[in-house]
């Protein structure tokens, strides 16, 4: 009995042993191509046991679990996978291959015609930061613009100028809704800067052509601006300059926050130590300010107010209007407004819904006294628009929208008096397919209608990308893009139809987290610009009021080519960029008297941008060079017309910020030059009614200068 | 009678292990065994391991906070170790994940605020130029939110020390500002006791050392 006993105790034992012993799981994991995910993770689904996948992708342990279990493995940027395993006495052997979930990497982005400044993305062609910092910009959104390939910056005038286009064929947008005057009023030979500070912008997006569906009523370009989420934390700031002071106050709560702020500018002192090659008889001075408003009403519900209100006046000599080749005052008093509420949200399962919603006000009236000449001009724009977005998958989507418009404009000459309005609607829809994670496609349709024309046009666009490696990918964008003829033909003339550009776009680019090449070429044709008949005497003055027939039978082209490159490795701690802009373009529009290249065109253009910080100094140097051949000018005595080019232009400008502490305050020191070498660019010349004589149209002053001092409270 | 008796102790002798691990306990031995691996780790490599122990008890364990936690700690500490720049990206995310996680489980936790202004040093850290603009503001607000949640945190005053000390001194840094708040976190860790084995207790070796290059420099 005894050893039985004993036998069966040790059994027993044994047994029990057997049943504590730990099976072994061994295996590896790799993604689809085969390569190792060090530090993947395996475990046995509902229990604490697993492991870590090691440097060749292999990994072991043991379990206690028993019977039929699910493996899965997990890795960051992978799907995970899960295996059935039966775990017994003897080991388990599983391999897996995690499929990549989509990324900046290994899915292509549309891209074509588009330059977009972000922080959402981990490798972008620009940050928000360097925007604001680009040397001789002076924190102007536009003026950084122009150092990109595609526009060109003008000495004596205000604007986008992209790929032949003028600047009227730009237009703005913030959340959605087109801004009407996104510069400041418009001065004979001074360029205006823009209106909105970069800071207030989490993403601006700049596209060259080819835009999407979304935006229309531009024949050249859209330049899009994202404001603001909440800001992390309250502060206080003040800013103080050779040209004015300014003062904000932030305050965050839970869910909502509040931001105001006023400024006061007054470029007198400055004009009086800096000379200048204007004579100013009321120095630029204006008194501005906003409210910002953001409430986040659940994580995926937020609505926004964002407000600014602005007058300034002017004065300065100026090209007499009566009298061509003499000299005569002009003083403008403007006030500007701009009200953007907007409410986006997403909802359904997976949050597959998004809905943005938005409206806005844009008011601007100038009153200008141009020697004897009464001068007002006054437009306003209240626009409603709703975009309804549907994710399809992981990756495509397709959206439907619409928006109208109600547009005001008038035009005081003296006496007389053009008010016309324009009711303006349109509605697209567009979709992003990813037909695989290497090609993607782009198509919208926009349908567009404006009762002050009486018509209506349908505009189809298309825009594919096909990803050619991890940072490379090809891209082409077409479409038909419209707009209302320029205010001043019609007041003349409401029988006239939209313009029309047609644009067809490749492009290539290498986009690394520190380095970008980019080039692009592309056709633009011009169709039904509005054309004066019965032109005689081509007048060069840009302010006058057309008086006779026109109609829709003017044309052009534009082609070129867009080169930038972008490389903040090479040397270290210096970023740069450098882009190259050649442009082909002729048109017969407006009082043209013959097929000729605009005057806003240069045929090359070339821009060198760099920084560097400087640790020890705690101070950023910016550089920035451009440099651009001579544009076209009116010579009435040359047999061309439009036949010769002014000198090339060239412009060197300088900046440093230097970061301090001022009585425990950040603070950042400013310092800018504009046109450091002081050379004299020439835009253009204006001749005597006789042609005998001639002046030069050059720069406001030979040299800018800016210095501010900026302070953050805590 | 002698011999059922006698199976029946060799049965209750070998069920007595089995009837131990009931769940409650199964997760506290887990976790006493995977914050002792923790404590070991020196490397990357074992830092990045005990980060996978941990995400397995969090991944089973979905209402606990807890094991979320350590597994952020440790993708921390593996990305501060490492110098592959693939590595370091992948435990940044993978601390995001479970920083994200802790927002939603504990979104009053001085602790989670603690580790979450750390996280945001990393993210500093990983992009230096563009990075201060980005994360500044959300680590200071971080720092502000443990210490008003409670004060006697030691850890609060060490990452804000670190803040502090990484942040140059024309910003308003510098091993001179960094120093009293280290001294600070030292007087709260002479007080501190953590409620249980689990909670959050690290920070005193750290501490240490920034207190020597501190007081090196002023000397």
């Amino acid at each position: 009995m005894r050893p039985i006993l004993f036998i069966l105790h040790f059994l027993l034992i044994a047994l029990g042993a057997l049943a504590q012993q730990p099976s072994t799981v061994r295996g590896r994991v790799t993604n689809k191509a085969g390569e190792p995910l060090p530090g993947a993770n395996v475990v046995v689904k509902g229990s604490y046991d697993g492991g870590s996948a090691n440097a060749e992708g292999w990994f072991s342990f043991t379990t206690t679990e028993r019977g039929e279990q699910v493996l899965m493995a997990t890795f960051v940027g992978h799907r995970p996978a899960e295996q059935r395993i039966s775990l017994n006495a003897s080991p388990a052997e599983v391999e897996f291959g995690l499929e990549e979930t989509p990324n900046e990497l290994n899915t292509v982005t549309i891209s074509a015609g588009a330059f977009e400044a972000s922080d959402a993305k981990k490798i972008t062609i620009l940050r928000p930061l360097d925007i604001a910092t680009t040397a001789g910009a002076n924190a102007d959104i536009f003026a950084a613009i122009q150092t990109l390939p595609g526009t060109q910056a003008q000495g004596d005038q205000e604007g986008l100028f992209v790929r032949g286009g003028a600047a009227s064929e730009a237009r703005t947008m913030i959340d959605g809704t087109l801004v009407q005057n996104p510069f400041f009023s418009n001065t004979p030979d001074v360029p205006a800067r823009g209106r909105f500070s970069p800071f207030l912008f989490k993403g601006t997006s700049f596209s060259s052509g080819g835009y999407s569906a979304q935006y229309g009523q531009a024949l050249s370009s859209v330049l899009v601006l994202n404001t603001n989420d909440l800001p992390d934390s309250s502060q206080t700031s003040f800013s103080l300059s050779a040209v004015g002071l300014g003062g904000s106050r932030t305050q965050r709560w839970a869910r909502s926050s509040l931001a105001a702020e006023v400024d006061y500018s007054n470029l007198g002192p400055l004009f009086a130590v800096v000379p200048q090659n204007i004579a100013w008889q009321k120095a630029p001075e204006s008194l501005g300010g906003g409210l910002r408003f953001t409430h986040q009403l659940t994580n995926n519900q937020t609505f926004k107010v964002f407000s600014s209100y602005r007058q300034g006046s002017i004065g300065l000599a100026v090209p007499d209007l009566l009298q061509p080749f003499s000299q005569t005052l002009f003083r403008n008093r403007n006030r500007n407004a701009y009200l953007n509420t907007s409410y986006r949200a997403s909802f359904g399962a997976a949050q597959a819904w998004t809905l943005q919603a938005g409206a806005s006000v844009s008011y601007d009236r100038d009153e200008i006294d141009w020697g004897s000449v009464r001068l007002g001009r006054h437009e306003q724009r209240v626009q409603g628009r709703a975009v309804l977005t549907r994710a399809l998958g992981e990756q495509s989507s397709v959206l439907a929208g619409a928006e109208l418009h109600r547009y005001d404009f008038e035009s005081q000459f003296n006496e007389w008096a053009y008010r016309p309005h324009d009711t303006y609607a349109a509605t697209f829809v567009e979709a992003e397919v990813y037909v695989t994670r290497k090609l993607a496609a782009r198509p919208g349709l926009r349908a567009e209608h404006s009762a002050l024309l009486g018509r209506a046009n349908l505009a189809p666009r298309l825009s594919l990308a096909y990803k050619t490696g991890p940072y490379s990918q090809f891209g082409f964008a077409f479409g038909h893009f419209y707009q209302n003829p320029d205010n001043r033909y019609l007041f003349i003339n409401s029988g006239l139809d939209f313009e029309k550009a047609i644009h067809w776009i490749a492009n290539f680019q290498v986009v690394r987290p520190k380095r970008t090449f980019r080039a692009e070429v592309y056709q633009k044709n011009y169709r039904q610009l509005v054309r004066e008949l019965n032109v005689a005497q081509f007048d060069p003055n840009r302010y006058r009021q057309p008086s006779g027939p026109t109609d829709n039978s003017g044309s052009g082209y534009a082609r070129g080519l867009d080169l930038f490159w972008r490389d903040q490795q090479s040397i270290k701690g210096l970023d740069y960029w450098v882009s190259y802009a050649w442009v082909d373009t002729r048109r017969l529009y407006q009082n043209f008297l013959a097929q000729a290249t605009p005057t806003f065109i240069a045929e090359h253009t070339v821009n060198v941008v760099a920084r560097k910080y400087v640790t020890s100094l705690s101070t950023s140097f910016n550089a920035s060079w451009a440099w651009a051949t001579g544009r076209p000018y009116y010579n009435p005595h040359h047999p061309e017309f439009l036949g010769e080019r002014t000198p090339a232009f060239s412009n060197l400008s300088l900046a440093a910020n230097y970061l301090t502490r001022l009585g425990g305050h950040f603070t950042v020191v400013v310092l800018s030059v504009t046109n450091v070498l002081g050379r004299d660019n020439v835009f253009g010349y204006r001749y005597s009614p006789d042609g005998t004589q001639r002046t030069a149209i050059g720069q406001a002053a030979p040299r800018f200068v800016f210095l501010g001092m900026f302070i953050t409270l805590k | 009678m002698k011999t059922i008796a006698l199976c029946l102790f060799v049965l209750v002798g070998f069920a007595r292990p089995v009837l131990a691990q009931a769940p409650a306990d199964k997760f506290t031995a887990a976790m006493t065994q995977a914050l002792a691996t923790c404590r070991q780790a020196r490397t990357a490599e074992t830092f990045l391991e005990s980060a996978n122990q941990f995400e397995r008890i969090a991944t089973a364990e979905p209402d606990q906070w807890l094991p979320a936690y350590w597994s952020a700690y440790c993708f921390l500490n593996g990305f501060y170790l490492t110098k592959d720049e693939k590595l370091q990206e992948m435990a940044l995310d993978k601390t995001e994940t479970w920083i994200d996680k802790l927002a939603d489980l504990q979104p009053e936790n001085d602790e989670v605020a603690v580790l979450t202004a750390w996280y945001y040093q990393a993210r500093l850290s990983a992009s230096p130029a563009t990075g201060w603009m980005r994360f500044g503001g959300k680590i200071t607000k971080n720092i502000e939110k443990a210490k008003q949640l409670n004060p006697e945190n030691p850890r609060a005053y060490l990452v804000e020390g670190q803040n502090a000390y990484y942040t140059p001194t024309t910003f308003g840094g510098g091993k001179q500002v960094a120093l009293p708040l280290f001294k600070t976190s030292q007087e709260k860790f002479a007080k501190f006791t953590a409620p249980s084995p689990l909670h959050p207790d690290w920070g005193q070796f750290l501490l240490a050392r920034y207190i020597k290059s501190c007081e090196a420099a002023a000397n």
